[in-house]
């Protein structure tokens, strides 16, 4: 199974990482954070030109962010979901902008709405919101119902 | 002063284009750069449909998302409501009905004609053949009149619901969807004799808004604007959902990779999405269109990290969703095909460009706004 060759491939070149097949065409591999530059050049390499999304998920009660960063193949149709964890209190990371050019968009949003900072991307301005001063809005102790009560006067 | 004094930044000046241009799709703001009518930069300005969906669908349990999620893409919403169906099915564990799977398949479809027509009416606006705009809407009319059939609403439906869909298809459907395709075909037909073989839409495509196949693979381009480049790349055939593995279809390509392949590309999909839903109408076997699902205030879903995908109208939609356990949904992250799109492609497509062509390849990409605020 192509899956599975490719878990066993994942795990024979990393030592740290733990990869598992969840499914056809899915396999999740967990890495710690300074070995992914290199995982995902490795992935590259193997044909897995399509960094299809970079996704952020608070773990608000772990003190960690979950970065997880989805790349596939055109050829065998797997899409790979790299994980890596970060610390909440000091969120960096570095940008993948020089494996996957298209990662600039992605890494702009996290910092947007988690508060990420990565380092290298030369663009991180605010793209969607229009001055905001208060926590990024995707972290899970935003409270929104609150922000609205405190900002807009309802009288 | 002299014409040496003038440095080259003097020469330039800055355009705000849109939030609102009427050969655009939703509303966003691109500030370009120009000397005379030649583009030199472009910066992208975004927000203005930013709603923070991702945030509500964290704060609303599974099942009440779904009015949510179908926003997300205005022109495409059908495929929204089956990416989040989808995710809460794999995170769950849910089965859906052979019928169901069916049903899903014609509503998306559906979806797409439409959202492929309000692309042909953009492209068609962006470059004067207003009479295009007219013929294409009375046949989107006809198509959201049948999905008001269907769900009872024209735009936005909520009828893909996890387990199938939330009712079946009415009486009377299936024979004025039959009727309604040959009719569709001679529209098709009207408008390749009117402007796809025109001369003058030849002239403003042929060769312009050029996007390799190497640049399309290193940015991350889905859909037609990937397909144009000779890659035959379709979730529907890479990984198959719904009915999609049962019916025969084409995943039409061209290899020009300029605007006039990409609007061939959407042209010939037209025309198998018709043949689609013919096939799906004819073969849609009995049974359920719903599986029975526990009360959904009571779902227990396990914690699970899940990313399913679709083919959109615009390329691979995915979602990527985390449960952890509790009643509502941990992270739901959409990944529209429209941001590499607008975010990466056009900022270095129209470098070089002229202005009238800003609308022009904003359609030819084919690119959402909604999709990229979310």
């Amino acid at each position: 199974m192509k899956e599975q060759a490719l878990k066993e491939k994942l795990e024979a070149r990393f030592a740290n990482a733990q990869a598992y097949v969840q499914r056809t065409q899915r396999v999740v591999v967990s890495l710690p954070q300074e070995e992914l530059g290199t995982l995902l050049m490795f992935l590259k390499d193997e044909g897995y030109h399509q960094l299809t999304l970079i996704s952020c998920v608070d773990w608000i009660e772990e003190g960690q962010f979950e970065l997880v960063y989805h790349v596939s193949s055109h050829d065998t149709g797997i899409h790979v979901m790299a994980r890596v964890r970060i610390d909440r209190e000091n969120p960096v990371m570095l940008s993948m902008m020089k494996v996957y050019e298209n990662a600039q968009p992605y890494e702009r949003e996290i910092h947007e709405f988690f508060g990420v900072d990565f380092t290298g991307n030369d663009d991180l301005a605010p793209l969607y919101l229009d001055d905001w001063r208060d926590l990024p809005p995707m972290r899970r102790d935003f409270d929104t119902a609150a922000y609205a009560e405190r900002v807009y006067d309802h009288e | 002063m002299s014409e040496e004094q003038i440095t080259a930044r003097e020469k330039e000046v800055d355009l705000l284009f849109g939030p609102q241009h009427p050969g655009v799709s939703g509303n966003f703001n691109i500030t370009v750069t120009v000397e005379g009518e030649t583009i030199h930069k472009v910066r992208m300005n975004l927000g203005f449909l930013h709603r923070g969906f991702e945030k509500m669908l964290e704060t609303v349990g599974f099942l009440p998302g779904f009015p949510f999620v179908c926003r997300i893409n205005v022109m495409d919403p059908d495929h929204n409501e089956q990416i989040y169906a989808m995710a809460i099915e794999e995170l769950a564990g849910i089965e859906v009905p052979p019928r169901a799977q069916y049903i899903r398949t014609i509503v998306l479809e559906m979806g797409r004609l439409q959202s492929h027509i309000l692309w042909l009416n953009g492209m068609a606006g962006a470059m004067g053949f207003y009479t295009i705009n007219h013929w294409g809407m009375i046949q989107r009319d006809e198509i959201l009149d049948m999905f008001s059939m269907i769900a009872g609403a024209r735009v936005y439906h909520i009828y893909i619901l996890p387990g199938g869909v939330r009712r079946d298809i009415p009486d009377g459907f299936a024979e004025r969807m039959r009727a309604f395709i040959p009719d569709f075909k001679k529209t098709l037909h009207d408008i390749d004799a009117v402007m796809f073989n025109n001369r003058v839409f030849r002239k403003r495509t042929e060769g312009v808004g050029i996007l390799s196949k190497e640049d399309a693979l290193r940015y991350g381009v889905t859909g037609a604007p990937l397909r144009a480049t000779g890659v035959a790349y379709d979730v529907r055939k890479k990984e198959p959902y719904a009915a999609y593995g049962d019916l025969e279809f084409e995943v039409p390509t061209r290899t020009g990779c300029d605007s006039y392949s990409r609007a061939m590309v959407m042209r010939a999909e037209m025309d198998q999405s018709l043949s689609i839903i013919e096939q799906a109408l004819e073969r849609m076997p009995e049974g359920p269109a719903w599986n029975r699902t526990p009360n959904p205030f009571k779902w227990n879903i396990q914690k699970n990290e899940v990313y399913v995908r679709v083919e959109s109208g615009r390329g691979e939609l995915g979602g990527f969703a985390v449960s952890d356990g509790s009643d509502k949904i941990r992270r739901m992250n959409y990944r529209g095909p429209s941001l590499p799109h607008g975010l990466v492609v056009l900022p270095k497509l129209l470098v070089g460009m002229s202005v009238p062509d800003i609308a022009h390849m904003v359609s030819s990409l084919n690119i959402s706004v909604p999709e990229i605020d979310r």
